[in-house]
């Protein structure tokens, strides 16, 4: 690539890309928001969290496809399946071993993460399937953008102010951000730390049912998709700092731009090798995440 | 022996420990006494090499060795066990034992080692069997284990950090009685820290009272134990008579709020509460007062339902919650002011509150409840948006209170509200406790410092070991010779 053609492609191209970087760390940082959740109140990972969107993703695949529900139908239908989801996978898995060493806990939720795959195999069968719905592009400009891109970012820009307006103003969410800080004495406020995780794991759901809504809307449907964002939601909660939600907030805006700027120059895998190259980077410069969970 | 002159160590602005000068003989045992926080475990962090003095120094055998590293100050023959035992769990006792005296002798031989670690344990009677298991020991066996683990470093000096803490009282005897042999067998001289003061009196040869980073006292331990300003620290001279009138005027005619009977609790098998029987009448103020383990955090998690008691009845207001969840036993009126006030470090005090009356009943009087706390406490109005964690101690207590009182309590439960705070910040706790009381609110408060809680108590109890010992009002307590014994071991 000769020097004019790099300054070709600079101005416009480079544009188009930081906003596609943008909208992309929209639906990423609403995986990531969920995912530290759950950590940073219940101190469990959901290996798993990827393929509960993955099922979300079918649902709004059969409901659509299948039975002709209107999308916007669909979608609160869908997450509040997951959020189902997210509840019975913490009272039928996690509860039974909140006291278990953390590792036991990775090992059952990783368990959950194959029983999920092999189910929609055997169910669903290893198609590719889309909703068939194919949204318009917008040109502006000179530069492209897809319309379903910007629907999922606002979507899940008004999501995380959901969350964190639930999180700030309500007694329950108080209690959500408290019990994370000292668990022992939240029963001498009268809370029952049960119920809050209970509401904790699924508000995590839904925030994956949210996700699977955007998502189906970019990409199709199999049962193995959650292995193309589930990774990288984990890379970018590390990179933040586990548990903490606005460190995983930058980070998954930073990966997005890693990720889209690298597929500029070159391919779309390129920009996934260079975030894996920054991630490992920025884990010896800082191993706690970039805004260590104070405690 | 041992020659510590003008020792000094300052935390930034704050002296822990000033201007302390002591000196010990070979074949002596010294006890070192004082409150919590008088800078007891701060001399022995020097002595011992994890602290490095501010100033001063340290005569050992003749050589300074202030600011050295600990291992170099093991190797030079002065061992030490910590207040919690912390062994290598996965060892057995033997190689615990064996591995300090490897590391604690410079390293010489494995032989050297194991010849060592089998004459400590032998000397305080844990088996020498090279495959038992750590697990099994109880509070008193890790107490020994511990000690064992210094005597295989082979110490001239043997500083012995809270060696009775956590302990019944039999096993109490038997831990005295064991350092004492030490000295006698071995010939090691012994610098003993303690908070439990009546069993070390009978052991030591001499004591040393320290309070505030200095020292008030120092002499046999009759005389110490007579000593005015020594009989101050630990229990306060200035507690007004009649008040006793009046509490007692008080108590005839109130109905029972809180009442325990034959309460045994623990943790495990460790038994901490023996027996207890406690009442407190509504509208009155009890305090509950013992030495550091006695059991008194223990009382108060029992009550508000943090553990559960393994025989005997709680009863509030006539109801009985012995069975009754913790986050349930809120809303039959009992606030938890629990110990070193765990507010949530990072929610604001509006959210710390918020927190505080999260009950269904409360909500509903969210704006009314943060009016009456906000007029008790005018200080948490002003600092309503800074996160908890960063106020002072004295406030992160006023937010505890605080938050407590969201919820509309009839009893309030404060454990050790002037722990680990400044001596003027504690007159101000106690000065917000009666105002507490003046409020007309139940107050049942757990504390160490027995001065300061027997001004604003009615009455109180003292526990020892698990057990009531004593009770009475504030001015029968302050004479009270149990008392006396309990803090100076007179």
């Amino acid at each position: 690539m000769g020097m004019q053609a790099f300054l070709d492609i600079f101005d416009i191209y480079l544009l188009e890309a930081v906003i596609n970087g943008i909208l992309l760390g929209g639906v990423l940082a609403l995986l990531a928001l969920g995912l530290n959740l759950i950590f940073g109140v219940i101190d469990v990972t959901w290996i798993c969290y990827a393929e509960l969107v993955m099922i979300g993703m079918y649902a709004m695949y059969f409901m659509v496809q299948y039975y002709g529900v209107s999308y916007f139908v669909s979608a609160p239908l869908t997450i509040l399946l997951v959020a189902v989801l997210g509840a019975a996978l913490h009272y039928l898995v996690i509860a039974p071993l909140l006291t278990a060493p953390p590792i036991n806990q990775l090992l059952a939720t990783g368990g959950v993460l194959f029983v999920l795959q092999s189910f929609a195999t055997v169910a669903f069968g290893i198609d590719f399937r889309n909703l068939g719905i194919r949204l318009p592009v917008l040109a502006f400009g000179d530069m492209n953008f897809s319309y379903a891109r910007l629907l999922s970012f606002v979507a899940a820009l008004v999501g995380m102010v959901a969350v964190y307006l639930f999180m700030t103003r309500t007694f329950t969410g108080t209690a959500i951000r408290a019990i994370s800080q000292d668990r022992q004495i939240m029963a001498l406020m009268g809370v029952d730390t049960k119920r809050i995780y209970l509401i904790t794991s699924a508000l995590g759901g839904a925030l994956a049912g949210l996700a699977a809504c955007l998502l189906v809307l970019q990409y199709d449907v199999h049962p193995f998709v959650g292995l193309s964002f589930g990774p990288i939601t984990f890379l970018i909660c590390v990179l933040g700092g586990l548990g903490n939600f606005i460190g995983g907030f930058i980070a998954a805006f930073l990966f997005a731009e890693i990720i889209s700027l690298g597929g500029l120059f070159s391919d779309l895998e390129w920009g996934y090798v260079l975030a894996f190259a920054f991630f490992i980077v920025m884990m010896f410069i800082r191993p706690a995440g970039l805004l260590a969970r104070r405690r | 022996m041992l020659e510590v002159s003008g020792l000094v160590k300052r935390f930034g602005g704050f002296t822990a420990v000033n201007n302390v000068s002591f000196r010990v003989d070979q074949g002596e045992i010294l006890g070192l006494i004082g409150p919590n926080g008088s800078g007891k475990s701060t001399i022995f962090n020097m002595l011992s090499g994890t602290l490095a003095p501010t100033s001063g120094s340290i005569l050992f055998a003749g050589y300074e060795i202030a600011g050295l590293a600990p291992h170099r100050i093991i190797n030079g023959g002065i061992g030490r066990t910590f207040q919690i035992p912390r062994p290598f769990r996965r060892l057995s006792i033997f190689e615990n034992v064996a591995l300090a005296g490897f590391y604690g002798q410079g390293r010489h031989s494995r032989a050297k080692a194991e010849e060592a670690a089998e004459r400590a344990l032998a000397m305080v009677g844990l088996p020498t069997d090279r495959h038992a298991s750590v697990d099994g020991l109880g509070a008193a066996g890790l107490k020994k284990l511990e000690l064992a683990k210094a005597l295989a470093t082979s110490p001239k000096l043997l500083l012995a950090d809270e060696s009775l803490g956590g302990l019944d009282e039999a096993e109490m005897d038997q831990a005295a009685d064991m350092l004492r042999n030490i000295r006698d067998e071995l010939g090691i001289t012994i610098i003993w820290v303690e908070h439990i003061m009546g069993v070390l009196m009978r052991v030591v040869d001499r004591v040393m009272v320290l309070d505030h980073g200095e020292k008030i006292s120092e002499g046999l331990p009759s005389a110490v134990a007579g000593d005015p300003r020594v009989i101050e620290v630990y229990l306060g001279t200035d507690a007004e008579t009649t008040q006793a009138a009046a509490a007692e005027a008080r108590r005839r005619g109130r109905p029972m709020m809180l009442e325990l009977r034959g309460v045994n609790a623990g943790y495990g098998t460790f038994q901490a509460l023996f027996d207890v029987n406690l009442d407190v009448k509504a509208g009155e103020a009890v305090g509950v007062i013992g030495p550091n383990g006695a059991g008194k955090t223990t009382l108060m998690r029992v009550i508000s339902g943090l553990i559960r008691p393994s025989r005997g009845s709680i009863k509030m207001e006539g109801v009985d919650v012995v069975a009754t969840p913790a986050h349930k036993i809120v809303s039959l009126g009992i606030a938890h002011v629990p110990e070193n006030r765990r507010l949530f470090p990072q929610l604001t005090v509006d959210d710390n509150l918020k927190m505080g009356a999260f009950m269904k009943d409360a909500r509903g009087h969210y704006t009314e409840r943060l009016e009456v706390v906000f007029d008790l406490f005018p200080r948490l109005k002003e600092r309503r948006h800074q996160m908890a964690g960063t106020m002072s101690g004295g406030e992160q207590q006023m937010c505890a209170i605080g938050r407590a009182m969201m919820s509309n309590p009839k009893l309030l439960l404060l454990d050790e509200p002037s722990a680990g705070l400044a001596p003027v910040v504690v007159q101000q706790v106690f000065e917000l406790v009666k105002r507490i009381r003046a409020s007309g609110l139940t107050v049942l408060i757990v504390e160490q410092n027995v001065q300061q809680v027997l001004k604003v108590v009615d009455r109180a109890y003292l526990i020892e070991a698990g057990t009531i010992r004593a009770s009475g009002t504030s001015a029968e307590m302050l004479a009270s010779d149990t008392v006396k014994e309990a803090y100076l071991g007179v």
